[in-house]
């Protein structure tokens, strides 16, 4: 009797799951094989079915309403699983669906996958938002962690807060975030956003807060080196130039980077915190020297009154790294630097100061229009000084006198040339019609109708990007690519990379003598999982740069195996 | 006679070693100083009781430095054997069986007279008898390894520690042209691949890539289930076996 009881039990199933399907919602569905298993359930104790029956009963009656409709029950449009994800209000429903399927736990892997291939979708389309520039870098990260909140709350609710489902969300996360390093140097952007503006105001509270929020998408990334490239340069450029909203919020964040990371990680950044606080006691006492000077009767030989500087002295090692020579400095301002470098080097007898004019501001003050004067104070960059200082002498200079003048590197010329000849701050005016410059022969000229509301006016520079429209150089592109946020790997952050894996191979085969191919691959991998995660192929031509130094060499009789040269 | 092995001195010294200016100058000086070592070294022959070999080594020992034979010596006792370095393994050989090791291109006194002694070689007849066995097919496996790292490794220039890749090429056909140990398609196909690389990372061949390819050819005669991701073979090989396989799919 059992075997026709089971075979009519499956039949009947078989049919009225078919067509209960054809005709309702995957959500109907779901409460209707619930009640089924229940009624099945009562009758066979009602029956007093023997315990041996129960269970193939209950078998049958899972595979044929659950596991034979599992991937339908997924797709269905607009009740399916796959589609329930993407509506928000949808939670109790999907965790019925979840309930039915984890009596056939291998079905959940249905849901699962639906799972990770929505947050996939859902991610690649935020980045495709990124690259068509229909959104900025921090809209980027907000999303991202509005996604985070949202499938949080999905694997909480709908997946009952399971494992497997959350070891999937955060894969799934990883999987599109990683697809380039546009998310490293998006979060980066995000970041120097919160530490310029964001956060002002907020409370201790708040700043750690929002702080651990932009942890918890870092931690998704594999390629961790990249982000602290692209944030090291940003908060380079808030300390030179004193943008951060509060220096408690730039300790807290490196705080928080530390704690996730390690102190390796941040050793550098808490040398640049430094690195401010002895320039500001620098400044302090060279402040005083001078005046003393004054006092003792020192004074500058020429009338004019002697410029004021204000220096940041950097570490070498900790700041990321601008190798461009220094421009032709206006005499005034080459005299001063002069005499702080004597004063600093008298202190420091043994050091050597390289100058960066790439990364200096200044103020300087300009006449416009004729009796009564206009004056204004304009706050430029170091290279624009240096530009204007020229118009002291002539009305018109091309752009091949002005770089011959002051030696300005030329991407960089023409970027802060063009900002002082905008709509908004014609401070020049360009001869050529049109954004871009022309040629070397183009002209620009002293503008004196050049007015401003303000008496001291900012002047911003345009991008890189704008600067060069057309030309494809590969400066312009590696510069504007990295403001944009670029798919590569920096040159420097590549670097380090190369002298970080060989030092690990030397540091694992020091400390085993004999190591296996895969095996050393797996341990240096390990060890550098915080900072970043290298490719085997890369590996492994460190492993062979190494072997062509001696410092390792293959064994013998089994090429796969290393051996450590002392 | 002097002459003429002047002039092959200067186009065999330029085949082994990619740019041979040093050597060609001083075989002009060569000329007369060839003369008076040999005279010296007659002279001093008959005083003293030697070893095995010292005439032969002086008699081509670098005029320049009396405790080096270096390649125009070498090439001169070429000459005097009747063969031609250029295609003829056996000098290489012969080389290595004589303990060439310490310096690249040159073979030093104190070898010579090690390697005379072991082999009871004290005339040039001697080293006629010598060159029959010194076909590389006499040598068992593991000698012939350790030949075809020594092919390498004397080779190189002064303190350099790689190869020119077109060297390389010549050396593995000289060296491996009979196809006992590497299949003639996987030899031309390997140099074919290595000559036509662009970019400048194969440019020079360093001593791991050249050993390795040996063991590959042995390890692995089939290319289908190269495992990349599991490789330990230099990434040179890998790409060899990419660009094979590349090759293969678009027949």
């Amino acid at each position: 009797f059992e075997s026709l009881f089971l075979g009519t039990t499956q039949e009947f199933y078989r049919l009225e799951s078919l067509s209960y399907l054809s005709q309702n919602t995957a959500t109907a569905y779901v409460e209707k094989a619930q009640v089924r298993i229940e009624e099945e359930k009562d009758r066979a104790k009602a029956l007093g079915l023997a315990s041996t029956t129960e269970e193939p009963l209950k078998s049958i009656v899972e595979t044929e309403l659950i596991e034979r409709h599992a991937r339908a029950l997924v797709d269905m449009e607009h009740s399916g699983f796959a589609s329930l994800l993407t509506d928000e209000t949808k939670l109790q429903e999907m965790r019925c669906m979840f309930d039915l399927f984890a009596r056939v736990p291998s079905s959940v892997d249905n849901l699962r996958d639906a799972l990770a291939e929505r947050i996939k979708a859902d991610g690649r389309g935020l980045i495709s938002d990124q690259e068509r520039g229909s959104s900025d870098p921090p809209a980027f990260v907000r999303g991202v962690l509005k996604m985070r909140s949202r499938y949080n709350d999905v694997v909480a609710v709908a997946f009952r807060g399971e494992k497997r489902a959350q070891k999937r969300m955060r894969e799934s996360f990883e999987d599109f975030l990683n697809a380039d390093t546009r998310a490293a140097s998006c979060l980066a952007v995000y970041v120097d956003e919160l530490l310029r503006n964001g956060l002002r105001g907020c409370s201790e509270q708040e700043v750690n807060e929002r702080l651990e929020k932009v942890i918890l998408v870092f931690r998704y990334l594999s390629d961790k080196d990249v982000f602290e490239a692209f944030y090291k340069q940003h908060l380079a450029k808030r300390l030179l130039g004193n943008r951060s909203v509060s220096e408690e919020a730039e300790r807290a964040m490196v705080s928080q980077l530390k704690a996730e990371c390690g102190y390796q990680f941040t050793s550098k950044l808490e040398g640049m915190f430094n690195d401010m606080r002895i320039s500001r006691d620098m400044r302090d006492s060279y402040k005083a020297h001078k005046r003393s000077e004054q006092d003792e009767g020192e004074a500058d030989s020429s009338r004019v009154k002697p410029i004021d500087i204000e220096v940041d002295v950097l570490t070498n090692g900790y700041w990321p790294s601008q190798n461009v020579p220094p421009c032709t400095l206006p005499i005034p301002v080459q005299g001063a630097i002069n005499k702080f470098s004597t004063f600093y080097l008298e202190k420091h007898t043994g050091r050597k100061l390289s100058w960066q004019s790439s990364a200096g501001s200044a103020e300087i003050r300009a006449t416009f229009g004729s009796s009564p004067f206009r004056r204004h104070d304009l706050c430029v960059s170091t290279y624009q000084m240096c530009i204007l200082v020229l118009f002291n002498d002539r009305n018109t200079m091309t752009l091949g006198q002005i770089r011959s003048a002051t030696q300005i590197p030329d991407m960089e010329l023409r970027r802060h040339l063009i900002s002082l000849c905008t709509p908004k701050h014609k401070i020049l005016k360009k001869g050529s019609k049109g954004k871009a410059i022309a040629s070397d022969e183009d002209t620009f000229t002293y503008n004196p109708d050049y007015t401003s509301k303000f008496k001291r006016v900012r002047i911003p520079l345009v991008s890189l990007k704008e600067t060069n429209p057309h030309k494809t150089s590969t400066a312009a592109a590696e510069a504007s690519a990295e403001s944009a946020g670029s798919s590569a790997v920096p040159a420097s952050v590549e670097e380090d990379r190369r002298h970080l894996v060989e030092a690990s191979i030397v540091r694992v085969m020091k400390a085993r003598k004999a190591l296996h191919h895969n095996d050393l691959i797996a341990e240096v991998s390990k060890q550098l999982s915080v900072r970043f995660v290298p490719s085997p192929q890369f590996i492994k031509k460190r492993i062979e740069s190494l072997i062509e130094r001696e410092y390792l060499e293959r064994a013998k009789d089994d090429r796969r195996l290393y051996n450590y040269m002392a | 006679r002097t002459t003429s092995s002047s002039t092959t001195t200067t186009t065999t010294t330029q085949m082994w070693s990619g740019s041979s200016r040093k050597s060609r100058s001083s075989s002009s000086s060569h000329h007369h100083h060839h003369h008076h070592a040999s005279s010296s070294s007659g002279n001093s022959s008959s005083s003293v009781k030697e070893s095995f070999g010292v005439k032969l080594f002086d008699k081509y020992a670098d005029p320049d430095d009396a405790t080096n034979i270096n390649m125009e010596g070498i090439v001169n006792l070429c000459t005097e054997l009747d063969i031609d370095p250029l295609t003829d393994i056996r000098i290489l050989v012969f080389l290595w069986k004589m303990g060439s090791k310490e310096k690249p291109q040159q073979i030093s006194k104190e070898e010579w007279l090690a390697g005379c002694t072991k082999h009871k070689v004290d005339t040039i007849d001697h080293v006629r008898k010598m060159l029959p066995s010194l076909d590389t097919g006499f040598l068992i496996h593991s000698e012939f390894k350790d030949f075809f790292k020594f092919c390498f490794q004397f080779n190189r220039e002064g303190t350099h520690k790689t190869l020119d890749r077109e060297l390389v090429v010549e050396l593995l056909r000289l060296v491996c042209g009979t196809g006992s140990y590497i299949a003639k398609e996987r030899l031309d196909t390997y140099c074919d691949f290595l000559l036509s690389h662009k970019g400048t990372e194969y440019v020079r061949i360093t001593l791991d890539q050249w050993t390795s390819f040996l063991d590959f050819c042995e390890e692995v005669p089939n290319l289908e289930y190269y495992d990349e991701t599991t490789s330990a073979w230099p990434v040179l090989i890998d790409e060899y076996v990419e660009h094979m396989q590349s090759l293969q799919q678009k027949k």
